[in-house]
């Protein structure tokens, strides 16, 4: 990684093209009309959400009995912790396959995809139809063993709760250390260096983990047999939603990555996004692989090129992944940043399809019933989004999350962050933490 | 047949024997054998087998048990019970596969004679009878509220009682007091193991109890002299180990929440749950819920429509009120009520497709427009995605505006 020279901006928005390490936002106003819009939106979502909780399902949900997942299962659940996995496919190239220079743009996976898995389990905790009985799951001798759904129920809560929350602990801890007294200071400083040392250690729960639930939400569709239309229901269905996972992960963080740069006006690191819509495109051509030998394998081919509506879907559907993993091969168009910004989100939507369509789309019981969700019910969904999306708003502009020069921020304290150059390189060490802000934090 | 009866009387011989000698058929033994393996379906030694030939040889050489069986405080519904059974009916059961030497409900004699034949019963097998005991002890006013041939019942226990082999309880009277031991208790009600102490006690609790459960502990006693492994409260764990609740055929219509609220409601007609009408299920450890009395299905208080009452448990029947709701201790009580999920056909309400048109138009344009303002500002040097001014060369990284510039 390049050292770019310290520069006597204090405010952190100097135009500078190598990111280093987290800096927060530390200018221009947090509340925003726009994230006021979103609070608002939340609020309603998480209100309908208590209702429903001392009311029945009935009247928020347009589920029934043959359609039992309801969009908060199907879209909040399965379809957004594949955007949500992007700190298991960031985090394995970075500590597993040791791409240092990701290491960087970690934290903004990791916020990304704690909130993910956060208002995914906020979602599924209000549609969970017997919830008095919930507190079970915490109980091991009351598990049953032979439901497929317990891995899930035990694994995701245990890798939001434990692992993700332990990867963004560094963030909490670093703004304890900035903002907190002498005493907490002198604390941190002692207790940092165990944590360094058990941190990759511990980590390793939190790519095994998301590993094994991501392909058991894929699993889980086996259950539905022949309900789901063949050119979905498939034995790989676990491999490839984990596939969709990562690419999925991979995307959203360049599109957020960007999105973000451009709303707070930061600068972009081409050789990190470059780097990354590679591992986007190398992902998304596994999954496209993967997908057409088990077409072959199941002798579904001609069904797929039926022109059929399930087919025309599939089509549709494989082209939103293929087209950005052919455009990325291309480096023009993986250093345009228009480009970049539009294939990741075109990758993003097609590995969402992907998880989408088997649970709802394709899944087609016997029975002539149809599921669409009503309006309450995409409420509650929206405002959980929109509650994630306000977190994230608000951990950008508190913590040291989003990427940015070194110089920008004061490095007294990083006890967390990857080793790179620019920590342990002589930028003048400021004796007390003088942190350089426009607005009080 | 009878001479060959009154003759063979006399002398215990084994099952089999006793078979031929009557003429009954090695298939109605083996279907007898099956019953038994499904009444008694595990847990109990005699019928752990594979398959009925297994349970028939080891049966067959049962030397037929000498049962004594003794009425005190009760309704004999017990024996009533015991007289329903079909597999094998209640002749064969008394004649070829036990030896009832003594009950008062079904004897012919009375008075002096069913006193001497009781006597001589229990001079001959002494020390290797099993006593049936039905009924509750009374215990106030040195017990006499209940005398057999002028002794009390509590001195008829001990005497005879003492020279049992094993002792079996049978109903909730024998086995804790049961009924007559239901506020206020003017009798001073007890079960056997009150007052019989040192011995081998089996209680079969229930109002009344499956008569299967008997025969199965009789017959293993008979076999090789063991009693069926036992909770703590003497009850055999092959009849008493499941909770009614957990195999109860009403339980998904609790998942459901699909309550009886009144007696004859459209709930009550349809078959739901009894739980609010008070039904002890959930509290109540026996295996009604999957052996049901008589060999006809459903034939057992829930699957007529009326709420458990706990007959087996000391701590609920005739202790807590009949139509008291039980407190769920290993599962959380669903909600006294649900909305209806049951929809036949989806709807699609404009609203929420409206409200799917919005936000997915909303964010299609949020994102043409951030995609659009990336090239916008692609001339700009300092908007996000340019080359900045103040970064070195030779990098493969540095970003390429676009050529359309």
């Amino acid at each position: 990684m390049k050292i770019t020279e310290p520069t006597d901006d204090k405010r952190g928005t100097i135009l500078i093209n190598h990111w280093q390490c987290g800096v927060p936002v530390t200018h221009g106003p947090v509340l925003t009309p726009f994230l006021l819009m979103l609070s608002g939106l939340a609020a309603v979502g998480v209100g309908l959400a208590v209702l429903r909780f001392f009311s029945p399902l009935g009247p928020f949900s347009a589920m029934n009995d043959v359609y039992a997942w309801g969009i908060w299962k199907t879209f909040n659940v399965m379809t957004l912790t594949a955007l949500g996995s992007g700190p298991l496919a960031l985090g394995m190239a970075a500590w597993v396959f040791n791409r240092q220079k990701l290491h960087v743009v970690m934290r903004t996976a990791l916020v990304s995809g704690f909130l993910f898995y956060a208002t995914g389990l906020i979602a599924l905790g209000f549609d969970v139809g017997r919830p008095w009985n919930f507190y079970s799951a915490l109980m091991p001798w009351r598990w049953n063993s032979e439901s497929a759904m317990l891995e899930i129920s035990i694994c995701m809560p245990l890798y939001c709760s434990v692992f993700l929350s332990f990867e963004i602990l560094p963030l909490i801890l670093e703004r304890v250390y900035y903002t907190g007294g002498e005493q907490s200071r002198v604390l941190l400083s002692r207790i940092a260096p165990i944590i360094r040392k058990a941190y990759p250690f511990v980590i390793i729960g939190a790519y095994v983990i998301p590993l094994m639930h991501q392909s058991s939400l894929g699993g889980l569709l086996l259950l539905a047999g022949t309900k789901i239309n063949p050119l979905w229901q498939s034995p790989v269905m676990p491999l490839l939603y984990l596939i969709a996972a990562v690419f999925c992960g991979l995307g959203f963080t360049i599109f957020l990555l960007m999105i973000v740069c451009l709303r707070y006006a930061r600068t972009l690191d081409a050789a990190i996004l470059a780097e990354l819509a590679n591992l986007l495109s190398g992902a998304c051509f596994v999954f496209i692989t993967v997908r057409i030998i088990d077409l072959i394998w199941r002798q579904q081919l001609r069904a797929a090129f039926a022109f059929d509506k399930m087919s025309l879907l599939f089509l549709f559907e494989s082209a939103m992944i293929l087209g950005p993993a052919v455009a990325l091969r291309f480096r023009r168009i993986r250093e345009t940043p228009r480009a970049l910004l539009n294939m990741s989100a075109v990758a993003c939507l097609g590995g969402m399809l992907y998880r989408f369509i088997p649970t709802s789309i394709a899944y087609m019981p016997l029975r002539s019933t149809t599921y669409f969700p009503s309006a309450p019910e995409l409420v509650m969904a929206a405002g959980y989004i929109a509650l994630g999306s306000v977190a994230f708003v608000l951990a950008v502009n508190y913590f040291a999350v989003l990427p940015c020069e070194a110089s920008t921020w004061d490095h007294t304290f990083r006890p967390f962050g990857w080793p790179t150059k620019a920590a342990t390189s002589p930028i003048v060490m400021p004796t007390s933490p003088t942190v350089v802000q426009e607005r009080a934090i | 047949m009878l001479n060959s009866l009154v003759a063979s009387a006399k002398t215990l011989e084994s099952i089999d024997e006793r078979l031929l000698r009557c003429g009954i058929s090695r298939r109605s033994f083996l279907v007898f054998c099956s019953t038994l393996m499904i009444a008694a379906p595990y847990g109990l030694a005699i019928t752990d087998k594979m398959r009925p030939e297994d349970v028939a040889a080891g049966l067959g050489r049962v030397v037929r048990p000498s049962i004594i069986w003794l009425h005190f405080q009760d309704c004999t519904g017990c024996t009533e019970s015991l007289l329903q059974t079909s597999h094998p009916d209640f002749g064969d059961l008394i004649l070829n596969v036990i030896s009832l030497e003594y009950h008062e409900t079904l004897m012919a004699g009375s008075g002096l004679q069913a006193r001497q034949a009781l006597d001589e019963a229990v001079q001959k097998h002494a020390g290797n009878f099993v006593l049936v005991v039905e009924g509750s002890i009374p215990r106030k006013d040195q017990g006499i509220y209940m005398k057999l041939a002028g002794r009390p019942a509590l001195e008829v226990l001990a005497d005879i009682g003492g020279k049992a082999a094993a002792v079996v309880a049978i109903g909730s009277c024998a086995s804790w007091g049961g009924i007559p031991s239901a506020d206020p208790d003017p009798t001073e009600a007890v079960g056997v193991a009150d007052v019989l102490t040192g011995k081998a006690i089996v209680n079969i609790p229930g109002c009344p109890p499956n008569p299967y459960t008997l025969l199965g502990v009789l017959l293993q006693y008979a076999a090789d002299k063991t009693l069926p492994e036992m909770d703590d409260q003497h009850r055999p764990k092959f009849a008493f180990d499941r909770d009614i609740h957990e195999h109860c055929p009403r339980r998904a219509h609790f998942d459901a929440g699909n309550f009886v609220k009144q007696y004859g409601d459209e709930g009550h007609r349809e078959g739901w749950c009894l739980y609010e009408m008070g039904c002890k299920g959930p509290d109540t450890h026996a295996g009604c819920s999957t052996r049901h009395f008589n060999e006809i299905p459903d034939v057992w208080p829930i699957g007529i429509g009326a709420p458990c009452i706990g007959c087996t448990e000391k701590s609920v029947a005739f202790k807590v009120p009949m139509f008291e709701v039980v407190k769920l201790h290993t599962i959380a009580a669903p909600p006294t009520s649900y909305a209806p999920i049951t929809t036949t056909r989806g709807t699609i309400s404009p609203l929420a497709t409206g409200l799917v048109g919005i936000g997915v138009g909303a964010l299609a344009g949020a994102g043409y427009v951030a995609s659009r303002k990336f090239s916008k500002v692609e001339d700009d040097e300092s908007a996000p995605g340019s080359e900045p001014p103040t970064s070195g060369s030779g990098s493969d990284s540095d970003t390429k505006p676009g050529a359309s510039a």
